[in-house]
This record gives C-alpha cells, sequence and structure tokens, in this order.
C-alpha cells in the first residue's frame, strides 16, 4: 500500500539532487521527456542533467525550466519540465515525469494540478500545452479532470521499437483553470 | 531551376532578401512567420539576408516560386521537423492569398511534395495553419493534408490570439 503523500510544491533542482536524479536516468520515460527520444546517448543526457541542475529559470528570459516536484516530506517525487515558453505569446509545453512506482492516481493529478498552477500563478502565462504519449490513458484522464482540453492528435509523431506512435496535445487556457490568480 | 507549365522554382539566394521581406508584414499573421517557439518574427532585409545566406540552412530549404516573366510569386520551404526525425514541415506563401487556388500553387505543391516523399522519404509532411489563412488552409485540404486538431488561443499577435491548426499529409494519401 502507497502512503506517500502527494506533491506539494515545486522547487528548482540542487546539486544535492543528483542522487535521485541519476537514479530516474535509468526510466526511458525521463530520456524521453529531457531528450525527446528514449533511445539517446546516456552521455548526452547526462550533460543535460548537469544543465538542468545549475540552469531553470534563472536567466529572466530563457525558454525552458525544469523542476523537482515534491511532497510535504520533502521526498521528490518527479519532475516538471517547462519548454518551447514564449514570453510573446504567454505560452508553454510542459512534461511531467513521475517515477512508475510513484505514479498513483492521486500523485499523478497533484503533480499536474501544480504544474499547472504554476504555469498560471508564477509565470503568469496565457495557455499551457501538455503532450502525452498516446497511450498514457491515465495521464489523459487526470488532464481531462483538470480542465484541458483534448486539442490535437498528431499521428505517428514517434516511432519507438513497436511503431508509429500518436501523440496527444492537450491545452489548458488560463480560463480553463478554476482558482488561479487574476494576471 | 525548374520550369513547369506556369511557374519557375528556384533555390532562394541570399540577394532575394528585399523581395521577400515583404511576406512578413507584422499586420497580417501568417504560419510562414512563425519561429521556432512559435512566436511571430519580423527580421529586418539584413536579418534575412542572413538567414538566406546561411550555410546551415537554418531556415530549412528555401525555394522561390516565380511566374514565366520571373516576378516573384511568393516561396516554399521544407524543414525537418526537428532533429533526425522521419517527417518534415513543409510551409506555402504566396504575396497574393488568391495564387493559393490557381494551378501555379498546385505546381509548388507537387514539387514538394515529391521532395519530400520521393527524394527524401519522408513518412509524414506536417502543416500549421493559423485561423486568419482560410484560403491556405483550403489549399492544404484540397492536397490531401488532415486536420489534426486546433489549439486553441497559442499565438498571439497584433493584440489577439489566434487559433493554430496542425495538419498532416501521409504519402499514401498526397
Amino acid at each position: 500500500m502507497n502512503i506517500t503523500p502527494p506533491p506539494t510544491r515545486l522547487r528548482r533542482p540542487e546539486r544535492t539532487d543528483i542522487a535521485t536524479l541519476v537514479d530516474w536516468m535509468r526510466d526511458p520515460e525521463l530520456v524521453q521527456m529531457i531528450l525527446g527520444d528514449h533511445t539517446a546517448a546516456i552521455r548526452q543526457f547526462r550533460g543535460q542533467i548537469l544543465s538542468i541542475l545549475t540552469g531553470g529559470y534563472g536567466p529572466a528570459m530563457a525558454n525552458t525550466g525544469h523542476y523537482l516536484v515534491e511532497n510535504c516530506d520533502g521526498v521528490s517525487m518527479g519532475m516538471a519540465a517547462f519548454t518551447k515558453t514564449s514570453w510573446r505569446n504567454r505560452s508553454a509545453h510542459y512534461d511531467v515525469y513521475v517515477p512508475e512506482h510513484l505514479a498513483t492516481p492521486d500523485c499523478l493529478r497533484a503533480a499536474y494540478d501544480l504544474t499547472i498552477r504554476f504555469g498560471f500563478d508564477e509565470l503568469n502565462l496565457h495557455r499551457v500545452t501538455v503532450r502525452v504519449s498516446g497511450k498514457a490513458t491515465a495521464v489523459h484522464a487526470t488532464l481531462l479532470d483538470l480542465g484541458a482540453q483534448r486539442e490535437a492528435v498528431l499521428r505517428g509523431y514517434t516511432i519507438h521499437n513497436d511503431g508509429p506512435e500518436d501523440l496527444f496535445v492537450f491545452g489548458v487556457l488560463r480560463r480553463d483553470c478554476a482558482g488561479v490568480r487574476e494576471p | 531551376m525548374i520550369t513547369f507549365d506556369h511557374i519557375v522554382i528556384r533555390s532562394a539566394e541570399f540577394d532575394d532578401a528585399e523581395g521577400l521581406w515583404g511576406l512578413y508584414d507584422p499586420g497580417k499573421p501568417r504560419t510562414f512567420q512563425l519561429g521556432p517557439n512559435l512566436e511571430l518574427r519580423t527580421p529586418t532585409v539584413d536579418e534575412l539576408t542572413a538567414l538566406l545566406d546561411d550555410p546551415e540552412r537554418k531556415l530549412g530549404e528555401f525555394y522561390i516560386v516565380e511566374d514565366l516573366e520571373g516576378l516573384v510569386l511568393g516561396c516554399a520551404v521544407m524543414r525537418s521537423a526537428s532533429g533526425d526525425s522521419p517527417y518534415g514541415e513543409a510551409l506555402f506563401a504566396f504575396f497574393d492569398e488568391s495564387l493559393y487556388a490557381t494551378p501555379a500553387a498546385d505546381e509548388t505543391f507537387a514539387f514538394v511534395r515529391k521532395q519530400a516523399f520521393a527524394i527524401k522519404k519522408h513518412r509524414k509532411l506536417i502543416a500549421h495553419c493559423l485561423d486568419t489563412e482560410p484560403a491556405y488552409r483550403e489549399f492544404l485540404m484540397r492536397h490531401g493534408y488532415r486536420s489534426n486538431g486546433v489549439q486553441r488561443e497559442l499565438i498571439y499577435a497584433g493584440g489577439n490570439y489566434h487559433d493554430l491548426e496542425s495538419l498532416s499529409l501521409f504519402p499514401e494519401t498526397a
């Protein structure tokens, strides 16, 4: 029985988080999220992890940021990545990674809810786009429950061992998300 | 340079920048102007010259479409969608939107389709379309593109948010 409390906050990764990140590096889902290709070389992935540890939304107009998703006990439960952030469009793409053993419906919902609200309340975005594999049906249900709309299905977007895989595009506008701060 | 019945298609050169600059009209948002972050860009003539002269071809493969008298009608661009992905992205931009319904546009499309599927062996060709481009959307649909869906209020231009539609074309339906 999983009694780990669900995530409650996002924070920037520190050097002390490297053991957690290295542990997660074995998971192809995280490699896919960071590099967009689960077959990418491990050396390239290590370089990317190091840049995450020293990056985040540090520079005022950076368009990429990575955050650890943490619960009230300080347990790291996953990672959220904002990419393709456009300050002109006030929009961003984001990916959320939760290790499989922690991915209960409550944890997934809390992780996505935190990330969506961070996009609106902290980054003052107008829109957040989430791209999810067609196979991740639990995530689809979570996003719809949080007010996102399924806007597009990109047929055969990625190639995996078992052939082409669809990618589902979900969009959340600020007005879709109840209780976010006024701009 | 390839001559068709109604048009001539050739690779763009750096000195085409001044002629093409008119396509980057900030008051008339079109997909052609979208940069990597999906922001509308309006480069200066000098910046456009540098982009067209770039040996790495960051803009993609850039073709000029002229009529048989040498008047530039527009352009077509083809690029890999991302890195080594097995599909490409095609963009078509004409100065006069009514040209999308003419044989000149059809011949431009036939050229790009051959490049994408017969030469580069792409598995899929994608395109995007703003809600301000009904003639462009009609042109793409007429040539076999199918809609993947519409992303709401994704692009900000001219004080308004615009929807962006994604479309795709597979070789078997092209």
